[in-house]
């Protein structure tokens, strides 16, 4: 929708500018749009007109969200307050600066644009519940054979470096080596929690050569510090990785685009540290609405 | 996994970007706030900023550090440097253009505080999955973590 009226501009429902239309379904908690308008001024404010099955109109203000400065255009947001139960919802923003409005008042007054409102038994979204599931697809079990060396404290905990001396990784359809020199540059903070630093190189049974990189924690017990410090760390501590994967190969590239989660215990009694590696993916959950919530206006709790 | 949380966020990215095409990447800053809400952690999340980076193959890393306060008075905080989003494969051109498409959230996030009734936080992991919608300027995603406070 795009309309121009007394040298202003504004356009909503456009790539650069979403908001829900006749086709969409939007949940009674969760209504929004953004709305561009030009040509982008200080005083320039943005109000929505809507109302609710035919009921009385009400009006919600937008928000300056952004200003495009090179193409002299400005973006509002708006979120509607929670609706009331109904069916269908028309609405029309009107811009307006300094005794200007777009669209004109004739127009306006007629509510131009609608959508509908998820059946009133629908399932409203709770603050605080959980919206998304988390789908982990196991890409390998992870072996990595360790030399452990004690650096010493630092101000900002004590160093210690683990030297991968070789390892497997094995999942379904891949298979790869674990190469020597990759490395762990740990810090372990007072805590007993010990900051991972991974950088490793996986080369796969089919000929691609994995960049690994990872972050995360091992955790060593609250009295790790201290057993680090006397070299006496324990032999089984749990183990919380955040991988991601570098690569070219075609056959791997997906795995350039995911973030990975690991978990998995060191054994440094055997010297090995095993972990699992999955590819994590967000579901939204069924019951929800799909478009669940709206930041709204956060700081106003 | 452990549900702790789930969080509304108005993610205003801002376009043109400041810095732009990087040999690192296009650069995108963003300003964000919004509250999470859940059984482990209920709060808001203060202005704060940060910026993506949108790599040659269209992935996304995010680097930011964003104070937490909790309801009860206790703040935190939330690092994040790390894979963050995925714009596929045309999404280095569609950050250079500001046409930023919605994208699945996948980032591990770091969370520290120094109060001792969330201790636990400086323990864990977390694993954040949601949904990112530049064009409505808000992300939503749900914290998880391994194992229970």
């Amino acid at each position: 929708v795009k309309s121009t009226h007394e040298g202003l501009s504004l356009w909503y429902g456009t790539p650069d500018a979403a908001a829900p239309s006749d086709y969409d379904v939007v949940a009674c908690d969760d209504a929004s749009l953004v709305i561009g308008a030009h040509p982008a001024s200080p005083t320039n404010s943005v109000l929505v007109h809507y109302r609710v099955d035919g009921g009385l109109v009400r009006t919600v203000p937008g928000r300056a969200l952004r200003t495009d400065y090179d193409r002299d255009v400005q973006y509002f947001a708006v979120t509607f307050p929670p609706l009331p139960p109904g069916d269908r919802v028309e609405y029309c923003p009107v811009l307006s600066c300094a005794g200007r409005q777009v669209p004109p008042p004739h127009i306006a007054s007629r509510l131009p644009s609608a959508f509908r409102l998820a059946a009133t038994g629908a399932p409203r979204t709770k603050r605080g519940a959980q919206r998304f599931s988390a789908a982990l697809d196991l890409v390998a079990a992870v072996t990595v054979h360790v030399d452990v060396q004690f650096v010493g404290e630092t101000a900002h905990g004590l160093r210690v470096n683990v030297f991968g001396r070789g390892g497997s990784a094995e999942g379904n359809g891949f298979r790869a080596r674990v190469l020597e020199g990759s490395t762990d540059h740990m810090t372990i903070r007072r805590d007993g929690m010990g900051i991972v630093r991974i950088r490793s190189v996986f080369a796969t049974d089919d000929g691609a050569t994995l960049d690994v990189e990872s972050g995360g924690y091992v955790d060593w017990g609250p009295d790790g510090y201290e057993r680090a410090l006397a070299q006496t760390l324990p032999d089984s501590s749990t183990v919380v990785l955040s991988p991601i994967v570098h690569t070219r190969h075609p056959n791997y590239d997906w795995l350039s685009r995911v973030q990975c989660f690991g978990v998995g215990r060191t054994h440094l009694a055997s010297r090995q540290v095993t972990y699992d590696v999955y590819a994590a993916a967000p579901t939204p959950l069924a019951l929800q609405p799909a478009d669940s919530g709206s930041p709204g206006s956060p700081d106003a709790r | 996994l452990e549900f702790l949380a789930s969080a509304r966020v108005c993610f205003d990215i801002a376009f043109p970007s400041g810095v732009g095409e990087t040999p690192d990447g296009v650069r995108l800053d963003f300003r964000m706030r919004g509250t999470f809400d859940g059984p482990a952690l209920s709060g808001r999340f203060p202005a704060s900023a940060g910026y993506l980076l949108v790599d040659r193959d269209g992935v996304v890393t995010i680097h930011t550090r964003a104070p937490l306060k909790l309801d009860d008075g206790a703040v935190a905080e939330l690092e994040a440097v790390g894979r963050y989003a995925d714009f596929g494969k045309n999404g280095y051109r569609a950050a250079k253009n500001g046409q930023l498409p919605d994208s699945d959230l996948v980032w591990c996030p770091k969370l520290l505080s120094a109060d001792p009734r969330y201790a636990w936080l400086n323990r864990i992991l977390p694993l954040a999955l949601g949904r990112l919608r530049p064009r409505e300027a808000r992300a939503d995603y749900d914290l998880f973590a391994r194992s229970a406070p």
